[in-house]
């Protein structure tokens, strides 16, 4: 057997019985072998060290420290009894979870009623716009810091209604072409009545029995109240904001665009305070002749161009309706 | 012998008897003690690491089959607990400091089972408690699979089957960590000779 052999084999030797063939053959080669016979001798040498190295014994406490250790309970239940003596049984996760579940719906319900005032702000048909604010659009871009005031209010959905008349101008509506026609709508002679500072009325230039005034929308009233509160304690009428009886009878209009399923793309500023600003609208042709004749209750009606002017039935008329005083 | 006491007991301590448990712990303390002291080389931590192997056992009492003996199943949860403890950052860093006669740059070869310098063990002219520290020092510097080996053929004298179920490696794996633990073991004692 030669060294390498033997010394592979040399630690089964020491170690275990090996088959009895492999024992006779190592026995052979270490009697003739010093190196691998020393080697033996240091494995024998190194088994017996270890199996005589001294039997360290438990200290003589040890079976009542594992006694007391085996009675307190394990690290987990006494965590979880900490736990319900801290939160008092079942009781504190039934409210914490009722508490959750009420901050759950009033988020859900905030979100909801956010989304529903987002729709009414872009669907006038839900929610008709104020008299004497012009009426929005598209949604105005939010901004960081909301107007307060009803002047700030104005100035406000001015801006954003000028922005939206310059989009609106610039991009022609998807789809159908729009035609468009201007028109004037002459209101009859008197100037509406507007109220003083003291309580009193200015000169009318609009008389109390205008067509108009059975045309009103519930809410038209209401927004007059508004204006006067807004004002109230000085000028009722500001710079460059239409007086009330303007207002309304822009309110009517707009009613008369939404119920032909328009829209009122922008408001113009009124020129003149007892007279609203110059409107434009788009409406769907097949309802056009039926705006026309509701117009036509409020005042007379003066086409700035083609006077026979019928749209397509399947086209979108985009109409400018402006307004003066009847001679 | 030891074994049908160690099944009366259980069946008894199960049974509610505690001083079951009593026999059961003054049986086998000082082996699963001598065993943690030589795997952890610490008399404190071995005393711990005893402690809550038979805290171990006796909360899984319920579930021993008696697939093996009561004596195996102590010993394969005091290696692993044993293994645990020496993983934790407190004791990588007792090994760092206390590192005993291994030089970094030395690499196991796997093959290699020959001893290069067979000069006489320095283990021959030492007094017994030279011996001793030498011997545990040394087998702290070697890694917890081959220490647990040699440990349970050399130290505790168990059977190659034993140990194979203690440490779930088939025989000729434990055979191969054997010999190169005793090789390993054998270059530790030289080397500190040496120093």
């Amino acid at each position: 057997m030669e060294c390498s052999k033997a010394k592979a084999i040399l630690f089964e030797y020491a170690d275990t019985d090996i088959p009895a063939e492999f024992r006779e053959e190592v026995e052979a080669h270490l009697a003739v072998c010093r190196s691998c016979a020393s080697q033996l001798e240091a494995l024998k040498e190194q088994s017996d060290a270890l199996r005589t190295l001294a039997k360290v014994e438990a200290p003589t406490e040890f079976l009542g420290q594992v006694r007391s250790r085996l009675e307190k309970p394990p690290v987990l239940s006494r965590f979880k009894d900490r736990l319900s003596v801290l939160f008092a049984g079942k009781r504190f996760f039934q409210v914490a979870g009722a508490a959750a579940m009420a901050v759950l719906v009033m988020a859900t319900a905030q979100v909801v009623l956010r989304e529903s005032g987002h729709k009414t702000l872009l669907s006038p048909a839900e929610s008709p716009p104020p008299v004497g604010s012009p009426p929005s659009v598209e949604a105005p871009a939010p901004s960081p810091a909301r107007p307060q005031s009803l002047p700030e209010i104005r100035r406000e959905n001015k801006k954003a209604l000028n922005r939206a008349a310059t989009e609106a101008k610039l991009r022609p509506s998807p789809g159908i072409e729009a035609q468009s026609v201007s028109l004037t709508l002459k209101l009859p002679g008197a100037s509406p009545r507007v109220k003083s500072r003291g309580g009193g009325f200015k000169p009318e230039n609009m008389s109390a029995s205008s067509p108009s005034a059975g045309a009103h929308a519930p809410g038209a009233g209401r927004v007059e109240q508004d204006v006067s509160k807004g004002a109230a304690g000085s000028s009722e009428v500001s710079e460059g904001s239409p007086a009330p009886e303007a207002q309304k009878i822009a309110s009517d209009v707009i009613r008369m665009i939404e119920r032909a399923n328009g829209k009122v793309l922008s408001a113009g500023p009124a020129r003149d305070p007892n007279q609203p600003g110059t409107l434009l609208a788009e409406m769907p042709a097949a309802n056009y002749h039926a705006f026309l004749d509701q117009l036509r209750q409020l005042g007379e009606i003066e086409f700035k161009g083609d006077k026979e002017f019928s749209p397509a039935p399947d086209a979108k008329v985009r109409v400018s309706v402006g307004f003066a005083t009847r001679d | 012998m030891a074994k049908e006491e160690d099944r009366t007991d259980i069946a008894d301590f199960l049974s509610g008897d505690r001083t079951a448990l009593d026999r059961l712990v003054l049986r086998h303390k000082d082996r699963v003690f001598n065993l943690c002291y030589r795997l952890l080389g610490d008399y404190s931590e071995a005393e711990e690491c005893a402690q809550e192997t038979f805290i171990k056992v006796f909360r899984g009492l319920k579930g021993f089959r008696f697939e093996s003996s009561f004596s195996t199943w102590l010993y394969t949860i005091a290696v692993n607990l044993c293994r645990n403890r020496r993983k934790s950052a407190e004791h990588r860093f007792w090994k760092r400091v206390l590192r005993f006669g291994q030089n970094s740059q030395e690499k196991e070869r796997p093959e290699d089972f020959e001893i290069e310098d067979p000069a006489p063990s320095p283990l021959v002219r030492m007094t017994e408690k030279e011996k001793e520290i030498m011997l545990q020092s040394a087998i702290d510097s070697l890694s917890h699979d081959h220490r647990t080996v040699i440990i349970l053929r050399h130290v505790e004298e168990l059977s190659y089957e034993e140990i194979s179920r203690i440490t779930g490696y088939n025989p000729g794996t434990l055979k191969s960590k054997l010999a190169r633990a005793r090789l390993l073991l054998q270059k530790r004692l030289q080397g500190a000779k040496d120093r």
